[in-house]
């Protein structure tokens, strides 16, 4: 394993990574076994220097089962406990997104993963795609502005949602994203050639 | 105006306003063409990260538009317009569609419009796409507030042949590209009925979004970037299909911005007691910004969404307020 990643391990343990990371970190969590130790040592020793009790749940797991639309479950209710804690409520914009490591942010971590793929998801592709994998599923879209460090998902009090509230919340946005496209399209007097941003919505994704 | 006393003084400045009204008209030939050519091509769609390739088919017939794009990646969906109706073909029944009426990568694009004002325009040299030769056009903005925009235009018929939408480190959001096209063609009515290739393909009907436009909206953003222009407003009237999400019960208020290129929406409705996270979000070129503000007893929800930068959807949605004092809002929805 590379220092890079263990860098990258460290800085998400801490709460120092951005989302594209936490992605990517997910993706090789999943795989290398190795990695997953190193992670929950890391994960170990932040809770002892913060002088909380060691958290035993593996919130790798949390953010890709969100990913994948699978129920939350041991990861939920750690995070709701935490939840009270105080918490910055919004992500200053232009920033880096910046997790603060305790177990609140875990599932911040975790929803906001998920309002950024529940958002671009849900398009007739997405159930097949969740069946048939397990490996992290991350819309293309999301992974390439954050490349270019556009900032990626901010969010607020999304830690307080539960699952169900939260694609509630997800499939309303997308409604409105639908309408804009479709209104944007329509009043361009139906002339302009109508293209296909509807890849947004796809989940299809290559594997990586 | 004041371009008009400068341009003696400044030879730049000449090319400049020449590029601009040279740019205008092929923009304009641009829109003719896609409405008016019979052309059928595979193009490809996507980012760096992800591709999509769509077959797309569209004639005039008998004075009636047609279209057809067939995803020819990942699931097999196909969408058919005629007139002014549209077919959404996916498989499964799920009550998530489709975007009907798919978008061009110049989501506001109006010819009425005062481009000149928010964006610069450069021709390069031509170069070949999809085996045409195509004319290349630099849309670069002038503020922080849009995105820039890189055309080729078939030189023959003016279609858009390739565009990439540029953020402002230059990096691509949005490319589409034609990598066959042909244009001219005859094609007829029979060319557009719907190809199920085997596959259990069911019909969605898309959504009928129809307004009745208002005259004096309730909400309106205190700030917009200059050159946006509120283009339409009005109430949406929900659909209602079977399964219909039932948060689309009440209906919001719209407001549609354009600066001659790009475009915004905002969303103005009732939350309840809904819980929405506030957010902003971007993916590829499109931004969405959620905010909430209370007006008298009720809670509103304001959503911003368009192909702009995160930070200038997200003040756009910051700046929604009541445009009346008073704290009854009859358009707002019940």
């Amino acid at each position: 394993m590379n220092e890079r990643i263990n860098e990258s391990l460290s800085a998400l343990v801490d709460g120092e990574t951005d989302e594209l990371e936490v992605r990517r970190l997910l993706n090789q969590l999943e795989s290398d076994d190795g990695m997953r130790q190193t992670w929950h040592r890391y994960q170990m020793i932040g809770a002892l220097m913060r002088d909380e009790p060691a958290v035993n749940v593996d919130l790798s797991r949390g953010i890709a089962q969100a990913i994948a639309g699978e129920p939350m479950d041991e990861v939920s209710r750690p995070a709701e406990q935490a939840s009270s804690a105080d918490e910055p409520q919004v992500v200053e914009k232009h920033s880096r997104f910046r997790w603060l490591a305790s177990g609140a942010v875990a599932a911040t971590v975790t929803l906001a993963v998920l309002v950024g793929v529940r958002m671009t998801g849900n398009a007739p592709g997405e159930m097949q795609m969740a069946e048939q994998s397990q490996t992290v599923n991350v819309p293309a879209a999301v992974v390439a502005q954050a490349d270019k460090t556009e900032q990626p998902v901010i969010l607020a009090d999304a830690s307080e949602l539960s699952p169900e509230e939260l694609e509630a919340a997800q499939r309303k946005l997308q409604e409105y994203v639908m309408q804009h496209t479709e209104q944007a399209a329509m009043s361009n007097a139906g002339g302009v050639m109508p293209y296909a941003r509807v890849v947004n919505f796809e989940s299809e994704e290559e594997s990586r | 105006m004041k371009r008009w006393l400068l341009l003696p003084l400044l030879a730049s400045v000449v090319t400049l306003a020449n590029a601009e009204g040279s740019a205008r008209g092929w923009l304009d030939q641009m829109q003719r063409a896609f409405k008016t050519e019979n052309y059928q091509g595979v193009l490809i769609y996507g980012n760096q990260q992800h591709w999509e390739t769509i077959s797309v088919k569209h004639g005039t017939v008998d004075g009636k538009e047609y279209e057809m794009l067939r995803h020819l990646t990942g699931v097999p969906r196909e969408i058919i317009r005629s007139g002014d109706e549209t077919i959404c073909i996916h498989p499964g029944d799920h009550s998530v569609r489709l975007a009907s009426s798919l978008p061009s990568p110049l989501q506001g694009i109006d010819s009425n419009a005062d481009i000149s004002e928010s964006y610069n325009f450069r021709f390069a040299d031509s170069q070949r796409i999809a085996g045409r030769y195509a004319k290349q056009l630099f849309i670069s903005p002038k503020d922080e507030n849009r995105y820039g925009y890189r055309l080729w235009l078939d030189q023959e018929s003016g279609l858009l042949l390739r565009s990439d939408m540029l953020g402002q480190a230059g990096q691509v959001l949005e490319r589409f590209q034609f990598a066959t096209v042909e244009i001219g063609i005859p094609l007829s009515a029979a060319d557009f009925v719907p190809d199920g290739d085997g596959h259990p393909l069911d019909e969605h009907p898309a959504f009928k979004i129809s307004d009745h436009s208002l005259d004096t909206p309730a909400w309106l953003p205190q700030w917009v970037p200059a050159g946006f222009v509120l283009m339409k407003a009005g109430e949406l009237i929900p659909p209602v299909p079977e399964g219909a999400d039932e948060t689309l019960r009440q209906p919001p208020m719209r407001l549609m911005y354009t600066d001659g290129l790009a475009a915004f929406t905002l969303f103005v409705d009732l939350a309840g007691a809904e819980k929405m996270p506030e957010m902003v979000s971007q993916w590829g070129a499109t931004s969405a910004a959620v905010r909430y503000r209370k007006q008298g007893e009720e809670r509103y929800r304001i959503t911003a969404v368009g192909e702009l930068p995160s930070a200038t959807i997200s003040r756009i949605a910051a700046s929604v307020q009541p445009a009346v004092t008073s704290g009854e809002q009859s358009d707002s929805g019940h």
